[in-house]
């Protein structure tokens, strides 16, 4: 197991059944930041995202984490997987629970399958988000690109 | 008008509308890197970025995600009593400059129903397109949103 950070990890070193993980927390202070980004007008009513009273109207036991900003931080921790020089094609994933806020969150990586075409050094990984309770609020997929040391 | 139980208007399927624009700034990209704790330097250390793949910062391509468009195609859909979003796929086509001007387009992809374990659902997948001020795609989305009968109470 390694744990993930921003540095540049080359084709070679990767390899089908490797793991790799991070863990943070999806604080309130970050969905705030989202909901108050200009033209973002998920903030600009009390709702699910932001207030106590309309999550627990909405029967929910607080407020969540729009399920978009759980996507945006799983593609974080894969683009900081392929550092600077890789690239990340896509991620796909199944919206399967709620994350609340402040949720401390494991983002899980397996890579499955790799292969080249060309130059390109292509790879494909489960991707979860996994909180404390144990469960998986986001799975899905990833395809992306690792350079060469050559 | 129908198909099945469920009530749609099939027509707008592949109909496609313009939802939006918006620009690429510094500041929206350190905005969006503050909210998504984002540190990759690509986003965030022009130094680091000028020396990488595309000559200097760019945006994360979730950016698109902070900025609200509008609805697009009205599938006039009249099903169940709940909706959620239940997935989504983002594809990374081209990297987005500060400066960018953006255009979001979508359509409606697919209209379906499917009996799951709780009942009938009617899942609605809508793909946008951004594109920059060339008409380059940069970044595409799919979402799923599903639509069903929730009984108070129940599951």
């Amino acid at each position: 197991m390694v744990s993930s950070q921003v540095e540049q990890r080359y084709a070679e070193d990767v390899g089908p059944g490797d793991e790799f993980e991070e863990t943070f927390t999806l604080s309130t202070d970050h969905v705030q930041r989202f909901l108050a980004m200009p033209g973002n007008r998920l903030g600009s009513s009390q709702n699910r995202f932001n207030s106590e009273d309309a999550a627990r109207r909405d029967g929910l036991p607080g407020p969540i984490v729009p399920g978009v900003l759980s996507l945006d931080v799983a593609y974080r921790v894969i683009g900081d997987f392929v550092g600077v020089w890789g690239k990340v094609r896509s991620l796909e994933v199944s919206f399967r629970r709620s994350v609340f806020h402040n949720d401390t969150l494991t983002s899980k990586i397996l890579i499955t399958d790799s292969g080249e075409d060309g130059e390109r050094h292509w790879f494909k990984a489960d991707v979860f988000l996994e909180n404390e309770r144990g469960e998986r609020p986001l799975q899905g997929v990833a395809d992306f690109e690792l350079p060469a040391r050559g | 008008m129908a198909e099945g139980e469920a009530k749609f208007d099939p027509s707008v399927i592949g109909v496609e509308e313009e939802i939006g624009q918006f620009d690429i700034t510094q500041e929206q990209i350190a905005a969006y890197c503050a909210a998504v704790g984002e540190t990759n330097p690509l986003y965030t250390n022009e130094a680091i970025a000028q020396a990488g793949p595309y000559g200097g910062i760019v945006a994360p391509p979730g950016i698109v995600h902070s900025i609200s468009m509008g609805n697009g195609p009205d599938a006039k859909i009249r099903f169940g009593n709940a909706a959620f979003h239940a997935g989504e796929k983002m594809e990374v086509i081209a990297p987005m400059y500060p400066g960018d001007h953006i255009t979001a387009r979508i359509h409606v992809k697919e209209l379906y129903e499917k009996t799951g374990r709780t009942g009938s659902m009617l899942f609605e997948v809508r793909r946008t397109i951004f594109s920059n001020q060339k008409g380059e795609p940069v970044v595409a989305t799919e979402k799923s949103f599903v639509r069903r009968e929730v009984v108070p109470g129940g599951e």
